[in-house]
């Protein structure tokens, strides 16, 4: 049985403007210990489909109209606040994106990493106090014993980061979501992390779920990659099966505006960008949410309904009328 | 018309609230202005329960507390509006320029405002009515004093917001001088937040009119709900009309002008819904 | 971190010099020369010499600012005819029953205000959010005084339960334990209607305080940590809402000495602010100017306070 299983997810949120579908039928699996990598672009729903996961979306406004997440074949979205508070931390670990906003300013670090030891663990505050230096020394973070009576704006960025991580992985949980860990901190740190995460998780057995809107990170850490458009998961394969056959038109795209890595043949001479903006999510219509902007849609399958997610060759699914296979195959034909 | 009040009731109750109890007391004070009777006419018939000859009864020398109440609500509205509107123009004007302009003016009319500041507002209002003479004009004056640091401070410190703005910026690389910037570029932007306070201050010289003229240092020509009060302190156990009507009337009209401000405040704040979204 | 406490305290000293300053410039504008301003009621001509010499007022008028500062330190804010007394001595007098009912009253606000604003922006737009964002918005505009007003016609008059003012019973022998349930009971009916305005005030400030941290990223990695829902609330979110808090809470120091001549009319409490409306009433000038300084100094004196409670509690602060 797979670790997590999220089915069928839809997240909505009732705004003034209507109901935004943010997160519109996603579903996926995770092994355990394995990575997936969740890409798009930002307003993609990416974000709010790992919030929805840990229960953490702001209920009012947003709902989880249908479709779950099953963690080791428990239903997350039936869990009451309560016990979703004994799932988060032991079993679920959160990196989030902004390391300088995610940590208490009027706390030490050694209080927030105590305080998270304590609440799950059944530790004294002394041998709390100790693992908080182990979990910093784990994380690579120099002279961790002081680090434990410092404020978060004494660190920087990539410091804070490394404690974000501390917190998260503390109580040892089965599954460590990391959403854009990397993308606030500079260039030179942020490999740096994404090394440290991928360490962390081999060493600990974790899963993880990377959520980025850069591919370049996904062909680094992910086993899995699934791609996200407008609140629906477009394409889902193996990392090295996506980057080598892209099927679906926004994948292409995403990986032609890839600046050129060592060694691999240029697609284009120059970056190439994609025309158009992401639908609005508040009521959109029953269509390929892609179709504005794809290079391929025509008047069929495209605009009348939602295409299906179909898997195209094992282990390879894609959402589109359009994939790359059958275009090529059809020019064949013609 | 009527479905767009309705949907604006829903969701934005306070303002819509705000507006109704201030037309409330507006029309009070209009009925008492237009309505011509005298509210300072004794009669024999003293301390009489609410009927239908006096809707809300009669003091202790007989006069018409129905009337009264409708003249001294005309009175708080007239120093409220007067005063705040007094007050915001000066301070708000010297505010932008100070905050805009800075250096010495800056420094000494911050330094005045902390001053004015560390004094408790009525106590400064109870001296200087002691001193001068309790008049409405005075009052006003006094009121517009008490309000100055505030409302000061505010428009400084949305002038000093704006003038590193980009548009600000804009305007005067294209060679605006510094008076237009402040009407065109940086006082729109402040206004919002000046009317709001604004209407807080309203609220307020309505409380500390009221406050004085029971006291018995307000106005003695004007017709007050405070001095009303005061009367009504000897008589709780008789005449219980003589407190609740007054009372009322002056809680609505400060009411009002607290969900106005309320109201007005949550026009300008727009918070994200959605997390993850503010990239 | 004591460089920034050295700073604020000389700000303080340098605030109230300019407060005394101001209120010898207020009465040398004001009807008469400061001797008579400072001589009040008395209208002898021997004591009126005494005080142009004690206050160098045929000197310049720096020299003259300087001797009432002087003055001022030494704690002589002259002679009261009307109380006929120092009037250092007759504010002294009268502080203790002030200090009482305002303690109490502040107690109430606090205690209550922080509490119940915490509740409320826990449970934003529930019924109970609305209740208390209406009940504070009510406490907040209706008058102080109608307000005990009411309490007193309904509860002291009709129903006789407490009494209608007044600190003390008048006319009973008690023995110190009945006379000490003796002034709480005239206690109650004042500390609650004052209690009550400002604890309005403060549910307000800290309730949006409250809902605005609530956004913050931390609080929502912190709930992704697991941590209980009260531990966030009180934890981590209110720390960082203090600011605004406090705020408001050394604000209201200076809100109760101004509205404090207000409640204690309407109970006839002898405080300060009985004495403030006597010596308006009287026209007793150098009672009003001294508790105008004294009120000074004592809202200064909060700032001060609320300023040293920042640093303690955002540590950010300790590094400007």
């Amino acid at each position: 049985m797979a670790l997590l299983e999220v089915h069928d997810l839809r997240t909505h949120f009732h705004t003034r403007r209507g109901v935004v579908r943010a997160v519109d039928g996603v579903s996926f699996s995770l092994e355990r210990g394995s990575t997936l990598g969740l890409v798009g672009e930002s307003g993609c729903g990416k974000t709010v489909t790992a919030l929805s996961i840990a229960g953490l979306v702001p209920r009012p406004p947003a709902r989880i109209v249908s479709g779950g997440a099953l963690l080791d074949g428990r239903e997350l979205t039936a869990l009451s606040e309560r016990e979703l508070e004994d799932v988060r931390g032991p079993e679920i670990g959160m990196v989030f994106q902004d390391p300088m906003s995610s940590l208490n300013p009027t706390l030490t670090i050694g209080a927030q990493i105590c305080e998270t030891l304590r609440r799950h663990l059944d530790l004294s505050a002394r041998e709390a106090r100790r693992r908080a230096v182990e979990l910093l020394e784990e994380v690579r973070l120099p002279d961790a014993a002081q680090r434990l009576g410092d404020h978060p704006h004494v660190l920087s960025g990539g410091m804070r980061q490394r404690v974000m991580i501390a917190l998260a992985i503390a109580c040892r949980p089965k599954l460590l979501i990391a959403d854009e860990p990397s993308t606030a901190l500079d260039v030179t740190i942020q490999a740096q992390i994404l090394d440290l995460l991928d360490d962390l998780r081999r060493q600990h057995g974790m899963a993880m779920i990377l959520i980025t809107h850069d591919m370049g990170v996904v062909a680094e850490v992910a086993d899995e990659v699934a791609v996200m458009y407008a609140g629906q998961i477009v394409e889902r394969a193996q990392t090295v099966e996506l980057f080598d056959h892209p099927e679906h038109p926004y994948t292409e795209a995403l990986l032609g505006a890839l600046p050129a890595l060592e060694g691999q043949v240029r697609r284009e001479d120059r970056l190439a960008t994609i025309p158009g903006r992401p639908p609005d999510l508040a009521d959109p219509p029953a269509a390929c949410r892609f179709a504005p902007r794809c290079p391929y849609a025509g008047g069929d399958g495209c605009t009348e309904a939602i295409p299906p997610l179909r898997e195209i060759r094992p282990g390879h699914l894609v959402r589109s009328q359009h994939p790359a296979s059958e275009r090529a195959s059809q020019k064949a034909r013609l | 018309m009527i479905v767009r009040v309705a949907a604006m009731a829903r969701s934005r109750p306070r303002l819509l609230a705000g507006l109704v109890l201030l037309a409330i007391a507006g029309l009070a004070a209009l009925a008492g202005a237009l309505g011509g009777a005298d509210p300072f006419r004794t009669s024999e018939t003293l301390l009489t329960a609410p009927s239908l000859d006096h809707p809300f009864g009669t003091d202790q020398l007989g006069r018409d507390v129905l009337t009264r109440v409708l003249h001294g609500v005309g009175t708080s509205l007239r120093v409220a509006l007067l005063s705040a509107l007094a007050g915001t123009l000066v301070a708000t004007a010297l505010g932008l320029v100070a905050g805009y302009a800075g250096g010495l003016l800056d420094d000494l009319l911050l330094k005045l405002a902390e001053v004015l500041q560390v004094i408790p507002a009525f106590l400064l209002a109870l001296v200087a009515a002691a001193a001068f003479g309790p008049s409405l004009l005075l009052l006003v004056v006094i009121l517009a004093v008490i309000f100055f640091p505030r409302t000061f401070r505010l428009a400084r410190g949305e002038a000093i917001g704006l003038r590193e703005r980009d548009f600000v910026q804009a305007a005067r690389a294209a060679g605006a001088g510094p008076l237009r910037i402040l009407r065109r570029h940086i006082l729109p932007g402040a206004l919002t937040i000046i009317v709001v306070n604004a209407s807080f201050q309203a609220g307020t010289a309505v409380l500390i009119e009221t406050g004085l003229s029971f006291l018995g240092v307000g106005d003695r020509d004007a017709v007050s709900l405070g001095a009303m009060l005061a009367d009504a302190q000897s008589y709780l156990a008789q005449a219980w009309w003589m407190s609740l009507f007054p009372g009322l009337l002056v809680s609505v009209t400060i009411l009002g002008m607290n969900l106005l401000g309320d109201g007005l405040n949550e026009l300008r704040e727009v918070r994200t819904v959605m997390p993850g979204r503010g990239e | 971190m004591l460089w920034y406490v050295a700073r604020r305290l000389a700000g303080t000293v340098g605030l109230l010099v300019a407060v005394v300053v101001a209120t010898f410039g207020l009465m040398h504008v004001a009807p008469g020369d400061v001797a008579q301003v400072l001589a009040g009621q008395s209208g002898d001509p021997q004591y009126l010499a005494d005080l142009r010499e004690q206050f160098s007022l045929d000197r310049s008028l720096g020299y003259q600012i300087g001797a009432y500062l002087l003055n001022v330190a030494r704690g002589d804010l002259g002679f009261s005819v009307v109380q006929g007394q120092p009037v250092l001595d007759a504010i002294a007098g009268r502080l203790p029953a002030t200090l009482l009912l305002a303690g109490t009253s502040l107690t109430i606000a606090w205690a209550g205000g922080v509490l119940l604003g915490v509740l409320a922006a826990s449970r934003p737009g529930s019924r109970l959010d609305a209740g208390i964002s209406i009940v504070s918005l009510v406490g907040y505009s209706i008058p102080v005084f109608w307000f005990g007003q009411l309490l007193v016609a309904l509860l002291a008059v009709r129903l006789g339960w407490l009494p209608a003012g007044g600190m003390t019973s008048a006319g009973e022998q008690l023995g110190a334990f009945e006379r000490v349930l003796d002034v709480a009971r005239h206690l109650i009916l004042p500390s609650v209607t004052l209690g009550t305005l400002l604890m309005a005030l403060v549910i307000r400030t800290t309730r949006a305080a409250m809902l605005d941290v609530l956004g913050d990223d931390y609080v929502m990695a912190a709930r992704g940590r697991g941590i209980r829902e009260e531990t966030v609330l009180l934890r981590h979110a209110l720390r960082n809402a203090l600011r605004p808090v406090i705020t408001v809470i050394t604000a209201e120091l200076g809100v109760v000495l101004g509205v404090m001549v207000l409640v204690e009319a309407v109970f006839s409490w002898p405080g300060l602010g009985t004495l403030l409306l006597d010596s308006v009433l009287s026209r007793d000038t150098p009672t009003l100017v001294g508790l105008l300084l004294f009120s000074s100094f004592v809202v200064a004196a909060a700032n001060l306070l609320g300023d040293l409670l920042y640093m303690w509690v955002d540590p950010r602060v300790r590094y400007t």
